[in-house]
C-alpha cells in the first residue's frame, strides 16, 4: 500500500548517486582514449535531437516554449545528462525513475519492467514539484539486459484542478489538484494504452486534445532517445555503456567540487519573505544559509516558515530542483547536467516547513514559493562567489511575473486550457559585475525556452493582444540595473472566459538587488471590466497601451480593478482587459555610480521614468541633454543627505526592533 | 598590509583584521563581526525609490506597511555598501561571515584566486 512517509524518506536518500558498482568502474577504466570525448557529445546531441522532437509533437504553450526536459539515465536511475529546457528536473528527474525501479523491479509489485514500456507520473511526492509536472519514463534494453531508462518531462498548463490552469490559488490541500498520478504503466510492448489514455484525458476534461496530444509527445521523445542509446550500444557494445555512464557522473561530481573548491569558505546568508498562501495574504518568510567549507556545500534552510494552509508550499526535494535552477546556467554552465553535479551539496529542511510539506498539503503553486529559494541562492551565491570569480556574481532574476491560465472555447469550437506564458517567458536577468541585466531575456526558471509568439496565443480566437512590451521603472535599479520585465495587456475577443493569474509580491519584493543594488518593485494585478476597447478599436480610435499610461490616462473606460498579483478564478467577458506584468531583475552597486549616460538612454528607451533618473539616480536632464555639472552637485549632495540620515547600527536597532508589521512572520 | 577584495565595496584587511571600504579606504568594524554593525544605517519608504502613479491600496511599489528599505552606507563616504527590504522590526541580516583563517591560508598558498590590494 502508497505509503506517503516512507516515500518522503526514501526520496531524501536517491537525491543522491547510487553507489558505483565494481563492474562500473571496470568498464569505466577501459574506455579507450577519445572514446569518452566523442561518445558523451554524441550523447548529448541525442538528447538534443530528442527534446527538438519533442517540442515539435506537442501543443501546449510551455512545451511549445521549450519549458521541458529529456534526461537519460543509467540502469540504477542516477541522470548521466540531459538537454534542457528546464533544469528544474535536472536535479530530479532521477527520483521517479529509482521509484519505479525500488517498486517493480527490487520490490514485490506484480507489474514488471519489460522492454516496450513506458511509465508515467504526474505526482509530485515521487518527483517533479507539482501535479502539472508530467513525466514519461522508458527502460532502455539491450539483448533483454536494462541498461539505461530515457525521460521526458514538461509541464501540463491544465490538471482537472478545482480552478483551471492547474495552480488553483485557492487550493488548500492535495485533493484541490485534480490528476495525481503515481507512476503507471501508460505503455506496453511500444504501445500506449488505450484504456489509460482515456483515463487521463476524462481527468482533463478542459482540455482534453491538448493532453492526449502532449502525452504522446512525451512518450515520442523517449522512444527517440531509446533508439539512439540503442544504435550506440551496438555501436561500442553495452560495456562501454555502463562505463561512459559512470565516468560521466564521476565526472560531473570531481568538475563540480573542483569548481567549489576555488571559492572562499564561510557563511553566506539570505532571506526572503512570500506575503501569500495563494489564497490570503500572509507573511511567511524562507531563510538560507550556505556554508561552504573546502569541495562541498551544506545549505540550511533553518528559519524558514511553517507550512502553510495554501498552495504555496513545497516537497523537500524542491529544494534542490530549485538551486539547481540557479547553479546550472550560471555557475556551473560548463559542467554535465547530471546527478553527479549536485553531490557535493547537502540540505537542511526542517520537516513541516514550507520547504518539506507533508503528504496531505497542497504544494501546486510551489514554483512561486521556489522563486524565493531562487531569489535566496542568486543573492548567498553571489556573496560567495564575488572575492573569487565576479564574473559569476549576479543580482536575482525577476520573481514576481504575474503568469496565469486561461480557459475557454477556441474558434473552432474545441475546448481549450493554457497560459498566459508571455510574461514568465520574459523576466528580466538580475544585474551582472559588470552590464545590466538583459531585457525580457527569458524565464529563469528555463533559460533555453523562448515566448510564445503572439499568433499562436491569438490564434484561439479568445483574446485579442493590444501590447507585449518592456514595462518601466519596475526592475531594479543600481550601478548596473536589472534587466526590464515586460507587460501584456489583452482584451476578451471571445466570452465567457475564465482566467486566473498567479505570482506574489504585491505587498514586499523578494527579488533581492546586491551590493546596494535595489529590488524590483511590487506589482499589483490589473485587469479593466467592462472596457469599451473592442468599440475604440473598431472605430480606429487610438489609446494608450503602455499600463502605467493606460491606468493614469483612462482613455479606455470601465471598472479598473488593482488587487493582488495572484488573483483566483473569475469569469471574464467580451470586452474586459486582462493584463499581466513582469518585474525585472534586481540591480547591482549602488545607483549614484550609474553612468549618467546610461540613465539617459535609459529615459529615451522609457525603460525609466524622469521621476526615477531624477530621485533614484540623482541625473539632471535639461531638454533631454545632461548636465553632468549639476549631476555631480546632486550626487554629492545625496551622498551628505545619507551621512545625515544613517545613524549608528545600535540606534538604529533599537528604533527599528520596536517596530511590527500588520502581519506577523509565521514563524514555527 | 593585505586588504582582500570580498565585495565591491568591502575589503577585509588582515593586518588590522577590519572590514574596511574599499571606496574611501575607511575602516568599518572587526572583520569576524557584521560589516553592517560598522555602517550608517537608514530605514527609507519603499515611495522613496520605487514610483507609483497609481493611488490604490496594490500598487507600482512596496507597501510601507508591510517593509521597508534599510540602507547601509559607509559612514566616512556615504557610498551604499547593501540594502534589504524588510518587513518592519525583522533582524538585520549577517550576510556575510568569511572563515578568516581559511583566508589567511589561502593567501599564503602558491597560487590563489583572489584580488588582493597591497
Amino acid at each position: 500500500m502508497l505509503d506517503y512517509a516512507a516515500i518522503q524518506v526514501s526520496m531524501k536518500g536517491w537525491m543522491q548517486t547510487e553507489p558505483a558498482t565494481k563492474k562500473e568502474l571496470e568498464y569505466a577504466a577501459k574506455i579507450p582514449p577519445g572514446m569518452y570525448e566523442v561518445y558523451s557529445n554524441k550523447l548529448d546531441v541525442a538528447l538534443d535531437e530528442a527534446r527538438t522532437v519533442f517540442v515539435r509533437t506537442g501543443v501546449s504553450s510551455l512545451l511549445r516554449s521549450g519549458d521541458l526536459v529529456v534526461g537519460l539515465h543509467n540502469a540504477k536511475g542516477d541522470l548521466v545528462t540531459a538537454s534542457c529546457g528546464t533544469y528544474i528536473h535536472a536535479a530530479i528527474a532521477q527520483l521517479p525513475v529509482k521509484y519505479i525501479i525500488d517498486l517493480h523491479i527490487n520490490g514485490n509489485s506484480n507489474v514488471k519492467v519489460r522492454p516496450g514500456d513506458i511509465f508515467y507520473t504526474n505526482e509530485a511526492l515521487v518527483g517533479g514539484l507539482h501535479n502539472p509536472d508530467q513525466i514519461a519514463i522508458m527502460p532502455i534494453f539491450f539483448e533483454n539486459e536494462l541498461i539505461a531508462w530515457s525521460s521526458a518531462a514538461v509541464h501540463q498548463p491544465e490538471t482537472g484542478a478545482i480552478e483551471p490552469g492547474g495552480m488553483p490559488q485557492t487550493a488548500t490541500s492535495r485533493h484541490d489538484e485534480g490528476m495525481r498520478l503515481t507512476p503507471i504503466k501508460i505503455a506496453e510492448n511500444y504501445e500506449i494504452r488505450d484504456d489509460l489514455m482515456d483515463m487521463m484525458v476524462n481527468f482533463i476534461s478542459r482540455a482534453p486534445l491538448m493532453q492526449e496530444i502532449d502525452v504522446r509527445a512525451r512518450c515520442t521523445a523517449t522512444d527517440k532517445l531509446r533508439h539512439r542509446v540503442l544504435e550506440l550500444a551496438q555501436e561500442i557494445g553495452p560495456e562501454h555503456l555502463h562505463g561512459l555512464f559512470r565516468k560521466m557522473i564521476d565526472a560531473a561530481e570531481s568538475g563540480a567540487r573542483a569548481r567549489i573548491s576555488s571559492w572562499t569558505d564561510g557563511v553566506y546568508k539570505s532571506v526572503a519573505f512570500v506575503d501569500t498562501t495563494g489564497k490570503d495574504e500572509t507573511l511567511l518568510k524562507v531563510a538560507l544559509s550556505v556554508h561552504k567549507k573546502g569541495d562541498s556545500i551544506h545549505l540550511d534552510f533553518t528559519g524558514t516558515s511553517p507550512e502553510c494552509d495554501g498552495s504555496y508550499n513545497t516537497y523537500g526535494h524542491g529544494v534542490a530542483a530549485f538551486l539547481a535552477t540557479y547553479l546550472y546556467p550560471y555557475v556551473f554552465y560548463d559542467l554535465p547536467v547530471s546527478t553527479g553535479t549536485l553531490v557535493p551539496f547537502t540540505f537542511e529542511v526542517p520537516d513541516g516547513s514550507l520547504l518539506n510539506a507533508g503528504p496531505e498539503k497542497s504544494v501546486c503553486n510551489c514554483v512561486y514559493l521556489g522563486r524565493s529559494v531562487i531569489s535566496l541562492c542568486f543573492d548567498a551565491f553571489t556573496r560567495l562567489l564575488y572575492s573569487t570569480d565576479p564574473a559569476r556574481a549576479v543580482a536575482a532574476p525577476s520573481a514576481h511575473s504575474g503568469g496565469g491560465s486561461f480557459k475557454g472555447t477556441n474558434s473552432i469550437g474545441t475546448k481549450v486550457a493554457d497560459g498566459f506564458s508571455f510574461t514568465l517567458n520574459t523576466d528580466g536577468q538580475g544585474a551582472r559585475h559588470d552590464k545590466d541585466g538583459m531585457n525580457a531575456h527569458g524565464f529563469f526558471y528555463s533559460p533555453w525556452g523562448k515566448t510564445n509568439n503572439l499568433e499562436d496565443f491569438e490564434e484561439h480566437g479568445i483574446f485579442l493582444g493590444l501590447t507585449r512590451r518592456h514595462f518601466n521603472d519596475a526592475h531594479g535599479f543600481g550601478k548596473y540595473r536589472g534587466g526590464v520585465g515586460t507587460q501584456n495587456v489583452n482584451v476578451v475577443l471571445s466570452g465567457p472566459v475564465e482566467v486566473t493569474s498567479r505570482g506574489k509580491g504585491s505587498r514586499i519584493p523578494h527579488d533581492n538587488g546586491v551590493f546596494g543594488g535595489y529590488a524590483s518593485t511590487s506589482l499589483p494585478g490589473i485587469s479593466i471590466i467592462g472596457s469599451n476597447a473592442l468599440d475604440l478599436l473598431k472605430n480606429g480610435i487610438d489609446f494608450p497601451v503602455s499600463v502605467r499610461e493606460m491606468v493614469v490616462d483612462k482613455s479606455i473606460s470601465g471598472d479598473y480593478r488593482f488587487e493582488r498579483i495572484n488573483r483566483s478564478n473569475r469569469t471574464l467577458e467580451t470586452g474586459d482587459i486582462w493584463i499581466t506584468l513582469s518585474s525585472g531583475g534586481g540591480g547591482f552597486g549602488d545607483s549614484l555610480e550609474r553612468d549618467p549616460a546610461d540613465v539617459l538612454s535609459d529615459l529615451n528607451k522609457r525603460l525609466i521614468s524622469e521621476w526615477t533618473a531624477k530621485n533614484v539616480y540623482h541625473v539632471c536632464i535639461r531638454d533631454g541633454v545632461l548636465d553632468l555639472n549639476e549631476t555631480s552637485k546632486l550626487r554629492t549632495a545625496e551622498l551628505q543627505s545619507r551621512l545625515s540620515r544613517g545613524t549608528a547600527y545600535g540606534t538604529f536597532s533599537n528604533t527599528w526592533s520596536k517596530q511590527s508589521p500588520p502581519i506577523p512572520v509565521s514563524t514555527f | 598590509m593585505v586588504s582582500v577584495e570580498i565585495t565591491p565595496y568591502l575589503d577585509i584587511n588582515l593586518d588590522s583584521e577590519m572590514w574596511v571600504c574599499s571606496t574611501c579606504d575607511g575602516d568599518l568594524v572587526a572583520c569576524d563581526s557584521n560589516y553592517k554593525i560598522g555602517c550608517a544605517v537608514a530605514e527609507r519608504d519603499p515611495s522613496e525609490v520605487h514610483h507609483s502613479e497609481i493611488d490604490s491600496d496594490y500598487k507600482f511599489a512596496p507597501d510601507s506597511n508591510w517593509c521597508k528599505i534599510i540602507e547601509f552606507y559607509c559612514p566616512h563616504c556615504g557610498v551604499m555598501i547593501e540594502n534589504e527590504y524588510l518587513p518592519l522590526g525583522h533582524p538585520i541580516t549577517h550576510d556575510i561571515d568569511i572563515d578568516i583563517d581559511k583566508l589567511r591560508k589561502k593567501i599564503s598558498g602558491n597560487s590563489h584566486n583572489l584580488r588582493v590590494k597591497p
